[in-house]
Order: C-alpha cells, then sequence, then structure tokens
C-alpha cells in the first residue's frame, strides 16, 4: 500500500512539474547552442573588454579542438605580450616578465567580473550537462527555454549555470553563473550584439555583470572571426615565449 | 693579533689549472664559432631565400623611481653609509625589447640603460639570441637569453644558474626576472606530441663569453599530465655545484594549486669557522669555504595557491636549504661577528675589526642563510573596485623567527602609464638573519612607462 502511495506522489509531482513548464531536454541542445557561440572547432578571433571604469583589454583569442585556447594580451601596452594557455582543464600564463610559463587555475581573474575561463572557454557541452529545461513566459513573442546545466566535473568554473536560449535555433540570450554551492548568484552574462558571423548570426557582445562586486559591468566585444588551424604546437606551455 | 682570511679547497686550486683550462677552452671556442656557423648562418641564407620580408616588433619602458632606505647600523655592518649602503636613490631605466623575423629564423634582443643618482650607469645586453625554426617544434638558438625553470614565487630551487641577490625587489613581478643578464648559450628546444618538451643548452665560460662563470650545460624534460591536470619537468645541469632537479605542480579542482621544486646539487658555496664544533671561539679563527664536491645538498620549495572567487589569490610556500648554515655553524659566525663588533667598539686591533666585518659581510652574501623558510603571498587584483592592485608578501626564517615583509600597491593611468608604490620592512633582533641587513625599512615610488 505504501508503495503504491509513493508512486502515486512521484506520478502527480511529475505532472505538477510538467504543468509547470519543466520539460524534457533534447540531447543535443547545448551543442546548439555551443555552435552558436563558437563557428567550429578550429577558429579564430579577437576580444576588445570594456571595465566599468573604463579600462579597455584587447586579446587575441585562437581556438583548437575546441578545448585547446591560447589568449594573448594586445592591449593595454603595460600587460601585452601576457598570454594564457587552456587546454582542457589545464591553464597556463605567460608573463614575458618571469620568462616562464606558470599553471595557475582557472579563476585566475582577467579584469572586472571576468575570469579567464570566461574568456578562453567558448563551449558549455564539454564542461556541464542540462539537469532540466524550463519554459518561460513569453515576454517578447518569442519562444524561451531555461537550461539548468550543472557542472560534470569539480575542476570547472562554476558549479551551476541557468542559460536562457530563445527561439527553435536556442540562441543564448542570458547565462546566470553560480557559485560552488549552486544557489549563490555570481554573475549574469548577456549575450548581446547578434550579427551575420561566418554564415550564421552571432553574439558579438557579452556583457557581464559581477554580482559579487556591486553589480560591476564588464562588456566583451567579439570581432575578426575566422576559421584557422593553429599549429599544434602552440598549444605548449613552452611555446607561448615565441608567439609574435 | 688575528686574520680572517680566505682558504681555498684543493678541487678549488685544480679548477683553475691554466694550461689544461686554457686549451680545453681555446678547443670549445672553436666548436663554438662551427656550430654558430652551420646553425646560424646556413639557414639565415635559406630563411631569406624562403621568404620575402623582414618583420619586426618593439615595445620597451622608461622607469622613473625614488628609493629610500632607513638604514640601520648593527654588529655585522657597524656603518651601513661607509660600507656602500645609500638612503635616498633616484633611478632611471630604459628597456628596448626588439624582435625581427623573416621565414623561420627570428632575431630577438633586450636592451637596457640603467642610470641611478648614486651607483655607476650600466648599459646591459641582457638577451640576444637568433633562433631557427626547423620544424613547427624543433627550434636551434644561439646567444645570450634568459631560461628558467621552476614554478615557487618565494625561492625558486630550480632557477639553479641565478643568482637571487641580482634581483631587484623594489620591481614588480613582471619585470623583476626579466631585466637581469642572461647567459651567452648554444641549445635546442624540441616539442612533441602536444604533452611533451625537451630543452637543452651549453653555456661555456670563454673570454668574454660568460665571464666570470664556470662552463654550464642543461637538459630538461617536461611531460604534461593532461588528465590529471599536472606537470612535471625534470632536469640534469652541469655547474660548479652540478645536480639533478624535479618540478611538479597539479591544479584541484578551479581554485587550488599545488606544486614543489627540488634541487640535488653537488657541493656547498658556504664560508664556515674553520674551527672544530666545541672549542672556543676566539680572535684568529677564519673563514674556510665548504666546497665539498662529495656531498649532495637538497633544496626545495612546496607551495600551495588558493584563488578566491573574488581573484584574490593567496601563495604559502616552504622553502627548506641544506646548503644553509645548521644552528651550530650558525652559532659560530654569530659569536665571531659579535667579537669583532666589540673589539671594533674598544678600539682594539686598529683596522682589523672593520677588515674582518668586511669579509664575514662577503661570505655571508646569500640571499638566504639559513636552512628553514615560510613564505606567504597574497595577491588582489583590485580590492578596492578603482584598479589598484595589491601584493603582500612575506618571507619568515622558520629557525630564528626574524623575516621581511612587504607591500606592493600599483594603479594603471590610461593604456601606458602604471605608478607604483613599494615598502618592505626587515623583522627580528640581535643577531637573527634579517636583521643583520642594514635596510631596516625600504620603500620605492616609481613611474613605469611603456612604449
Amino acid at each position: 500500500m505504501n508503495r503504491v502511495n509513493t508512486l502515486s506522489c512521484a506520478v502527480l509531482v511529475v505532472c505538477y512539474l510538467n504543468i509547470n513548464g519543466v520539460v524534457h531536454a533534447e540531447p543535443d541542445i547545448l551543442s546548439r547552442v555551443d555552435a552558436i557561440r563558437a563557428p567550429g572547432p578550429n577558429f579564430s578571433f579577437e576580444i576588445s573588454l570594456t571595465s566599468a571604469d573604463n579600462q579597455r583589454l584587447k586579446m587575441s583569442v585562437r581556438v583548437k579542438d575546441q578545448v585547446k585556447s591560447l589568449v594573448r594580451y594586445l592591449q593595454p601596452a603595460r600587460i601585452a605580450g601576457r598570454t594564457i594557455l587552456f587546454v582542457e582543464r589545464n591553464m597556463w600564463i605567460y608573463v614575458p616578465g618571469s620568462r616562464r610559463a606558470l599553471r595557475i587555475s582557472p579563476r585566475q581573474q582577467v579584469l572586472g567580473g571576468v575570469i579567464s575561463a570566461d574568456i578562453a572557454r567558448m563551449v558549455y557541452s564539454l564542461d556541464y550537462k542540462v539537469d532540466r529545461v524550463e519554459l518561460l513566459e513569453d515576454e517578447s513573442g518569442e519562444s524561451r527555454r531555461r537550461l539548468v546545466l550543472s557542472q560534470k566535473s569539480k575542476d570547472v568554473a562554476y558549479s551551476r549555470i541557468d542559460l536562457i536560449v530563445g527561439g527553435e535555433e536556442v540562441r543564448p540570450l542570458r547565462a546566470e553563473f553560480y557559485a560552488a554551492n549552486g544557489s549563490r548568484l555570481l554573475k549574469t552574462a548577456f549575450f548581446e550584439g547578434y550579427r551575420e558571423v561566418l554564415g550564421q548570426k552571432r553574439p558579438t557582445v557579452l556583457r557581464v555583470v559581477d554580482h559579487m562586486a556591486a553589480n560591476v559591468t564588464t562588456t566583451l566585444e567579439y570581432s575578426n572571426y575566422s576559421l584557422d588551424h593553429t599549429p599544434a604546437s602552440y598549444f605548449q606551455p613552452a611555446f607561448l615565449k615565441r608567439l609574435r | 693579533m688575528f686574520k680572517i682570511g680566505l682558504r681555498r679547497t684543493q678541487s678549488e686550486r685544480l679548477d683553475q689549472s691554466p694550461w689544461v683550462c686554457s686549451k680545453l677552452r681555446s678547443f670549445a671556442a672553436r666548436i663554438f664559432i662551427v656550430i654558430f656557423v652551420v646553425i646560424v648562418c646556413s639557414p639565415f641564407q635559406v630563411a631569406l631565400a624562403k621568404d620575402g620580408t623582414w618583420s619586426s616588433a618593439t615595445n620597451g619602458i622608461i622607469h622613473f623611481g625614488l628609493e629610500n632606505n632607513s638604514l640601520e647600523k648593527n654588529n655585522l655592518v657597524p656603518d651601513p653609509q661607509q660600507s656602500g649602503f645609500k638612503q635616498s636613490t633616484k633611478v632611471q631605466t630604459s628597456r628596448v625589447d626588439f624582435k625581427a623575423w623573416k621565414g623561420l629564423l627570428e632575431f630577438n634582443a633586450q636592451l637596457r640603460l640603467a642610470l641611478s643618482s648614486e651607483k655607476d650607469s650600466k648599459a646591459e645586453v641582457d638577451q640576444w639570441y637568433a633562433e631557427y625554426s626547423l620544424t613547427d617544434e624543433l627550434f636551434l638558438y644561439l646567444g645570450r637569453r634568459n631560461v628558467v625553470f621552476g614554478q615557487s614565487y618565494g625561492t625558486n630551487p630550480l632557477d639553479v644558474f641565478f643568482d637571487p641577490l641580482a634581483l631587484d625587489r623594489t620591481l614588480n613581478e613582471d619585470r623583476r626576472r626579466r631585466e637581469v643578464n642572461g647567459q651567452d648559450m648554444l641549445g635546442f628546444e624540441a616539442l612533441r606530441s602536444d604533452t611533451f618538451s625537451v630543452i637543452g643548452y651549453w653555456a661555456p665560460s670563454y673570454s668574454r663569453l660568460n665571464q666570470g662563470r664556470p662552463d654550464r650545460a642543461l637538459i630538461a624534460v617536461t611531460s604534461l599530465f593532461l588528465k590529471w591536470n599536472a606537470d612535471i619537468t625534470l632536469l640534469a645541469f652541469e655547474d660548479s655545484r652540478p645536480g639533478v632537479g624535479l618540478s611538479f605542480t597539479k591544479s584541484v579542482d578551479d581554485a587550488i594549486l599545488l606544486y614543489g621544486d627540488v634541487s640535488l646539487r653537488r657541493g656547498r658555496d658556504r664560508f664556515v669557522i674553520s674551527r672544530d664544533q666545541g672549542s672556543a671561539i676566539s680572535p684568529g679563527d677564519f673563514l674556510m669555504q665548504t666546497s665539498d664536491h662529495k656531498q649532495q645538498y637538497v633544496e626545495t620549495s612546496l607551495g600551495f595557491s588558493y584563488t578566491f572567487e573574488s581573484g584574490a589569490t593567496i601563495n604559502t610556500e616552504y622553502y627548506y636549504n641544506q646548503n644553509g648554515y645548521t644552528d651550530s655553524e650558525w652559532g659560530k659566525i654569530s659569536q665571531i661577528i659579535n667579537i669583532n663588533a666589540g673589539n671594533l667598539a674598544q678600539g682594539r686591533y686598529s683596522g682589523l675589526p672593520e677588515s674582518n666585518l668586511l669579509s664575514l659581510n662577503s661570505a655571508l652574501r646569500h640571499s638566504v642563510v639559513r636552512r628553514h623558510y615560510g613564505f606567504v603571498r597574497g595577491y588582489h587584483p583590485d580590492p578596492f573596485d578603482f584598479g589598484m592592485s595589491t601584493e603582500a608578501t612575506v618571507f619568515h626564517n622558520l629557525q630564528d623567527q626574524s623575516g621581511v615583509a612587504s607591500l606592493r600597491l600599483e594603479y594603471g593611468v590610461k593604456s601606458s602609464v602604471l605608478l607604483g608604490v613599494y615598502i618592505s620592512t626587515n623583522c627580528g633582533s640581535g643577531m637573527d638573519e634579517f636583521r643583520l641587513h642594514s635596510n631596516k625599512l625600504s620603500s620605492a615610488l616609481y613611474v613605469t612607462v611603456y612604449l
């Protein structure tokens, strides 16, 4: 009897959740989101980053096989030449003055509320899995969904991400990043400035609001996308001193 | 009457056997020149033929600084100003970094001009080398360059050929290890399979090449273990104190880093008081070099770093240096410093106490003199939310509880100007290690313009 009651309750709970907008996740939904942000497994682009106090950084980024990224600071002059290498979960920084590449943690900050992992990691599907999908109320005549993502392993920058996507093409609109316990909101990123880039409409502006620092806003503008094959040797810490 | 002298061991005298050394070095120099011609000049022709134009990049800095030291006399340095310590110094440094490349060939140079109100001006060529890429993964180079291994921040046991006393601590991390002379070398670097690299070089001492340094060579193998978020470097090197080394780093989740650098070197580069342990320390003792080439000495630094969600990072390191003085050795040194300081104060043995103290001071010129240390570094990229970074460090002698603490604040004005303040203070008492330094409180105010 007890078993029947428990089963009935479970069915009722599931029905209730479905009524309130919880739907099953399509298996490849996160990959589709990634395909909008990243034009392929191998590409390069530039980022102009502006913080709330008007500090500006310019960086060039090369991505290889989705999981390898090379971020090189171009401006301002006082930190030009610094390079961050991200291979899978491994991260190194080369500061020209130290004469060697040093391993660092993905939390190492770039500027404002933006950390290196935000810059270097362009894909969610490798680091996170979709726990559930919620239908949101239609605000602008477009269907929107909230993808609640949880980390696949502990060595990623955020424990949970709530990703709001719009339309059938699942365009990323907003991402909310949560701390280790999954309940404290650290920052919110807004995907804006959708433009035609390499055959598809892609966000070219990322506005990051850091809730840990009085909602300070940092803006990243993406440009000069190109599909490039960077040689494999570039993605070794020992090569970083040679980058031009 | 007594006298302090520097006694050399027999092995050191043999090292300087003139005829054999000059022949060997002459032979080495010829080989060096032949290799230079083969490696650099031939590829240079190939490179010129393959590609059309030269590309280049130049950048640099101009640095203005005002350094101030609050000097304090102690038993080892009874008159800091007479010993060459300056209270106030204005410095101006200009540095130019130049890179030019064409095809597979690349030239690099770093030139530095240092002007000072209190010291001789210096024009330095810190780096100047040519590198030729045989493939994307194999490089040959020749010239002067700085090559560094190891992960430690406080004291790096794997920076095996570098004397930490050459570091200007008033400079920030971006410049401290950069604005020093490299070594003249011939070397190669090979990268394989995304996770493996080998670097090797030979730095002979001949004529003006590596003047005043021993012949040196090094080979290092690095392997990246991507699945375990770890990497390991093994190295072996030839030097007046040859040895082997190991460096490992491992990141744990997204915030923690564990790391360690260990070297094992043959011989010791310390002077000790020559009397047997237990003998009374008296005037007449002298210093003796302890270059015991039969024994191996371990130097290690084990570290842990944590990065907070705010971006603040804290590093803690334990440093052990077997080459440093034992309590017994240090006790004798302390005693003989005190005896000479007493004689000087009482005006006995006209001039000899000063001379002895100078010899002792010179013999104790090491970045660290004892064995056990702790290091803590805290860094925040912008603690006050207006673009000013803060770095605080403490380097602490765990044996006598003395130490040196420092604070650095840096603020970027526009994109190419950096304003900085650096303050450091030495703590301890009596004959503690960090009270032997004359600088009680040091400060530097600086402006750096990036070009």
